[in-house]
């Protein structure tokens, strides 16, 4: 099935939670006297969000998309402000749907490309209903 | 030092919001009821041209609305901004 949008998210900031990263790998021998030592601490939302105004949540559906690391119930993080480039993964207006494929923008060609072999690109023309809602910059998988 | 002020409006401001998350409701009539769904806050540019007035009781138009394909909808609240696409 076509990878496209189920719901829409608006990112909740106002909770913080700072996740300290370990700096030392997880042992598997001989632990690190380093160990106990934390170093930065990780606001998840800061990592994410560059421009928390033009940013939203988005959960797929559909397997379109698998090669590009996005499954089916995945939620993507979608920023809305910015301009899309050759080979972004983007979400995309077609025939009134939110539909997440990969943009390629070539000399005159605009072009639709999943990331499935069992689908096929599709090339934008000037009667088609198209527009790029937001450029995907990231996947969260839950394993 | 002057200051400069800028006044935005939008137009069908909480249709043109809906149609943001759901792009299929493009060029169609819609309208956006007040809480619980009580009266017209917001219509489309086809909505408008269906006659509907803006305030209009919706209990008052559903029939001849549905018979038009009108399709309403709940503002989306500030507060809890979560809305659905698609």
């Amino acid at each position: 099935m076509q990878t496209k949008v189920k719901i829409v998210y608006k990112p909740d900031r106002s909770t913080k939670r700072l996740q300290p990263i370990f700096m030392a790998k997880v042992p598997a021998g001989f632990p690190s006297p380093a160990a106990d030592y934390e170093e930065d601490k990780l606001d998840l939302n800061k990592h994410l969000i560059r421009n928390p105004a033009a940013t939203f949540f988005v959960r797929v559906t559909g397997d379109s998309m698998v090669k590009a690391g996005i499954h089916d119930g995945d939620l993507l993080v979608v920023d809305r402000s910015i301009e899309p480039r050759d080979k972004n993964v983007v979400i995309a207006i077609v025939n009134g749907e939110l539909t997440v494929k990969r943009i390629r923008i070539r000399k005159n060609k605009l072009t639709l490309e999943a990331e499935n072999e069992n689908y096929q690109s599709r090339e934008i023309d000037e009667e088609m209903e198209f527009e790029v809602w937001g450029v995907v910059t990231n996947v969260i998988h839950a394993l | 030092m002057k200051s400069i002020f800028a006044l935005v409006d939008c137009n069908n401001f909480y249709v043109s919001c809906e149609r943001v998350f759901q792009p299929h409701l493009e060029g169609k009539p819609v309208v956006v009821l007040s809480n619980n769904d009580g009266c017209v806050v917001s219509r489309s540019q086809e909505a408008k041209q269906l006659g509907i007035k803006m305030g209009v009781a919706f209990f008052e138009i559903k029939d001849e609305a549905e018979k038009n394909g009108v399709m309403a909808f709940p503002p989306i609240t500030v507060s809890t901004p979560t809305c659905h696409g698609g």
